[in-house]
């Protein structure tokens, strides 16, 4: 038993060594790592089998995740937003995995072609992230929709540490500053990555996720499908 | 390092290794599980906390009130709240530190840094503060000290169990081997034991099963030996008729008896001639005539055993002459063995074995050492003529003329008595040396009583007297408090010989033993020399053997004639030394026959590895041959003659 432990903590660092890696990589070409889509189709097809218009949905985003990359920050916004709104119907889990509910991966929410608003806030933190917007400026959002009088999350993005945030939500098409969603009331935004360290060098953020969280499990499916975050950025 | 230490060692080592090594890896799982345990700890405590500060966001004292009740609450180093716009501390817990009961090496040992966690706490859509939450390892620690201290409970137990269990088991199976290493102990102590019990394990059972085979070989080899040279000396030493000894015998011991020496005491010569030996032959035949020779042997011999004297010898020499030597015997005890043996010579007339009236003369002869052989049977023979010239009674006595005054026993007791009540006892030493380089290997202890007039008188004259008056023990005793005074200034070995009386009564024997079982340093270099001619039973002997060797001390015999049979088991009773009685060993360089009958003794010892010791040696030829021989030590006036301590030559 405890020998299956220390080994399965050896494995666990893999992904870091490889994340380790990949940065060296980035610092030495200048560019961000991209992810291999034929691959990602590879193994979605080998889950699923025959992708049908999901695979043109998949493909559409790696094409995005190319297209954005030249974009202003406001520009890259807009595109994961749009894409997202676009491409997902707005249902609910049950409906959908039949789960109360479920974080799914954005590779899961476009083969689905249908998600709730979790699923478009982590597929458009992800396409973000991807498209080298720092996990600081983003945040997910619990918020409550006052019309509907449900709960809903929605992803911000902080253009400083106290600024007034820019909401990218399914309800409404368009990004709009936070002061302009009366309709929605914060609850509470969390920081998906990076922790706090205390320390002699306290305060700063360290490379690795918060540990034990709904979060972690998702970026480990992520890893499973071959979509890599870059946590250290 | 014994087997036994070098195995239980081996298994208390490993038991140590596997246990510090499996406490060592369940410490470090343990510890990966509290550092997660305190991460999330942490969070959740930032989270809740962020969560609940978002609606007091602009509330100072409220956010101080609640940060306190969770920090006083709960088990955390620090929990601080930062203003995000300018990273100023808006509220800041911390706990000393400290490791509470956990003592400080150990914390280092573990190295459990703090964890932390951190929330956000929200006003409306904007980011206001942060929660930053840091876990306190104390806890942790103490559990996995605790944890430490259970698992170090546990190798301990587990330990001492296992040593208890491992002890015992490696002590049954090992059993055999000290079963085994005492039989090779006892072989070096010329005991031949074999293990009755084979035991289990296979590799051990071989190995028993050789020394057992061998232990039965070397006994097979002595006990042919043995009888080899038992046979021997009956052809060389014993008449085939009567059973008594022969010439040749009687010719050594008579020779011996003279010789001035330890045991040689005063005493008589008895010789007894059939009357018309001849006519008797013609008139009844040889058978009868034999007949009659064996019951004139068995009265001899029943005479011997009637005084209880196993050191007389009764011999046949020739024909119808037999004689009887009888060390210790006075003048009138001589006159009324000679009355007596007459009497039942008539009764066997009576019986028609003989026809002649008297069946017999007898002629009695003292003899006092320094004598000449020849000149006591001289006498002897001029007193059976005057026998055979009186026909009124069948024997005459006849003393040297010039010989001592006779003390009567009245002078002698007083005398004995009071030299042993006043311990007017005196050690004699008579060196033993080894043949080959003339090493002393070691001293015989002699008794010497001081007379009134402060003359050392030498055992052989009152040892006769001791034994009458029953004082053997006392003597014995005497000595061996001597011996052991002696002993404890002079620790050399040396032999002390005992009694038949103190082998006799079982009281006097426990009380000897006794007293050298309370001095084992002098134990140690104390050889105990028992009479050949006063051996107990076999079965009694083993026993003393083994009474023996516990006090310490050895046990050797002396004046050891070849009778292998007296002594039933030789190869069971660890033996020191076989000492040869000096009636086979004078003048052996001349004599073809001794030197056959000694080197047969020889083979048979020497196939047990026993020494021998010959006694009385007395001149260069027969050390010579004793050499050759290969006979171990030897004693007599050639070697040293007995002397007191302090003038040893």
């Amino acid at each position: 038993m405890q020998p299956l432990r220390g080994a399965r903590r050896l494995f666990v660092c893999l992904p870091h060594l490889r994340a380790g890696l990949a940065l060296l990589l980035v610092l030495a070409l200048g560019i961000q790592a991209q992810w291999d889509f034929d691959a990602i189709l590879r193994s979605a097809e080998q889950r699923w089998g025959d992708l049908g218009p999901a695979r043109q949905r998949i493909r559409d985003w790696g094409e995005l995740l190319q297209s954005a990359r030249g974009q202003d920050e406001a520009g890259k916004l807009k595109a994961a937003n749009d894409f997202f709104n676009a491409s997902l119907a707005f249902r609910d889990d049950r409906s959908v995995w039949g789960q109360e509910d479920y974080w799914a991966t954005p590779v899961e929410a476009l083969y689905k072609g249908a998600g709730d608003c979790e699923d478009y806030a982590i597929a458009k933190y992800v396409t973000l992230r991807q498209l080298g917007i720092p996990s600081d400026k983003l945040r997910i959002t619990y918020v409550k929709a006052l019309r509907l009088n449900q709960a809903h999350m929605v992803l911000t993005w902080y253009a400083s540490p106290d600024a007034e945030p820019l909401v990218l939500d399914n309800l409404i098409p368009q990004i709009r500053p936070a002061s302009q969603r009366q309709d929605l009331l914060p609850v509470y935004a969390f920081n998906a990555e990076g922790l706090w360290l205390p320390g002699p060098g306290g305060g700063k953020r360290s490379g690795s996720s918060k540990q034990l969280s709904r979060w972690q499990d998702l970026l480990t499916k992520m890893r499973g499908e071959g979509l890599i975050l870059d946590e250290t950025r | 390092m014994s087997l036994l230490k070098q195995l239980f060692l081996a298994i208390c080592l490993f038991l140590v290794v596997a246990f510090a090594g499996s406490f060592a890896t369940s410490l470090e799982s343990s510890r990966e599980q509290l550092i997660s345990q305190l991460r999330s700890h942490a969070q959740d405590a930032a989270t809740a906390l962020g969560l609940s500060l978002t609606p007091h966001v602009d509330d100072p004292a409220m956010i101080e009130l609640m940060v306190s009740s969770i920090f006083d609450s709960g088990y955390f180093a620090s929990i601080r709240v930062v203003r995000i716009a300018d990273g100023q501390v808006l509220v800041e817990r911390k706990a000393a530190p400290g490791n509470g009961e956990v003592p400080g090496w150990f914390a280092r040992l573990v190295n459990l840094k703090a964890e932390g966690g951190d929330a956000l706490i929200m006003r409306g859509w904007e980011q206001a503060a942060r929660v930053e939450v840091v876990s306190h390892p104390q806890f942790a620690l103490a559990r996995l000290w605790d944890s430490a201290l259970g698992s170090l409970a546990w190798l301990l137990g587990c330990g001492v169990v296992s040593a208890i269990l491992g002890g015992w088991l490696l002590r049954t199976q090992l059993r055999p081997l000290d079963q085994m290493v005492q039989q090779a102990r006892a072989i070096t102590r010329r005991e031949f034991l074999t293990l009755p019990r084979e035991p289990r394990t296979p590799e051990l059972r071989r190995v028993v099963q050789a020394m057992n085979q061998m232990v039965e070989k070397l006994k097979a080899l002595f006990a042919e030996e043995a009888s080899r040279s038992e046979k021997l000396r009956e052809e060389a030493y014993q008449d085939s008729l009567s059973g008594l000894a022969n010439r040749r015998l009687f010719d050594a011991r008579l020779e011996a008896q003279l010789t001035p020496g330890e045991q040689s005491a005063a005493g008589y010569l008895l010789l007894l001639r059939l009357n018309d030996l001849a006519g008797l032959n013609q008139r009844l035949g040889g058978q009868r005539t034999d007949a009659l020779i064996r019951e004139v042997a068995g009265l001899l011999q029943g005479a011997q055993a009637q005084h209880g004297k196993p050191d007389w010898l009764a011999a046949r020499s020739r024909g119808g002459e037999f004689t009887l030597l009888a060390p210790g015997l006075d003048g009138s005890g001589a006159e009324r063995l000679a009355e007596a043996l007459s009497d039942q010579l008539e009764s066997l007339q009576r019986t028609g074995a003989s026809d002649v009236q008297p069946v017999a003369h007898l002629g009695l002869a003292a003899f006092r050492p320094g004598e000449a052989a020849a000149s006591v049977l001289a006498r002897a023979d001029q007193a059976l003529a005057s026998a055979q010239a009186n026909a009124e009674r069948p024997w005459q006595r006849l003393d040297e003329s010039n010989g001592q005054p006779a003390q009567d026993s009245h002078a002698w007791h007083a005398w004995i008595d009071s030299a042993l009540q006043k311990s007017q006892l005196q050690l004699w030493f008579q060196p033993v040396r080894a043949c080959a380089d003339g090493a002393l290997l070691q001293q015989k202890l002699l008794a010497r009583l001081l007379d009134p007039q402060g003359q050392a008188v030498a055992a052989g004259q009152f040892l006769p007297w001791v034994e009458r008056f029953g004082w053997a023990a006392r003597l014995d005793r005497a000595m061996l408090e001597h011996a052991l005074a002696h002993l404890a200034q002079h620790p050399e070995p040396v032999a002390l010989s005992l009694s038949a009386a103190s082998v006799r009564e079982p009281r006097e024997l426990r009380q000897l033993l006794e007293a050298i079982k309370a001095n084992p340093q002098q134990a140690a270099l104390l050889t105990l020399e028992l009479d050949e001619r006063y051996l107990p039973p076999p079965a009694e002997l083993e026993q003393l053997g083994q009474a023996v060797r516990e006090t310490g001390a050895s046990l050797g015999l002396q004046h050891f004639g070849g009778r292998f049979s007296l002594i039933g088991n030789l190869t069971h009773l660890g033996l020191a030394y076989l000492k040869l009685d000096g009636s086979y060993i004078r003048a052996i360089d001349q004599d073809q026959a001794k030197r056959l009958f000694i080197e047969a003794v020889f083979r048979a010892t020497n196939s047990i590895d026993l020494p021998l010791i010959a006694e009385m040696v007395e001149s260069e030829g027969e050390l010579r041959v004793l050499r050759e021989m290969g006979i171990k030590g030897a004693m007599g006036r050639l070697i040293g003659a007995p002397a007191p301590w302090g003038e040893r030559g």
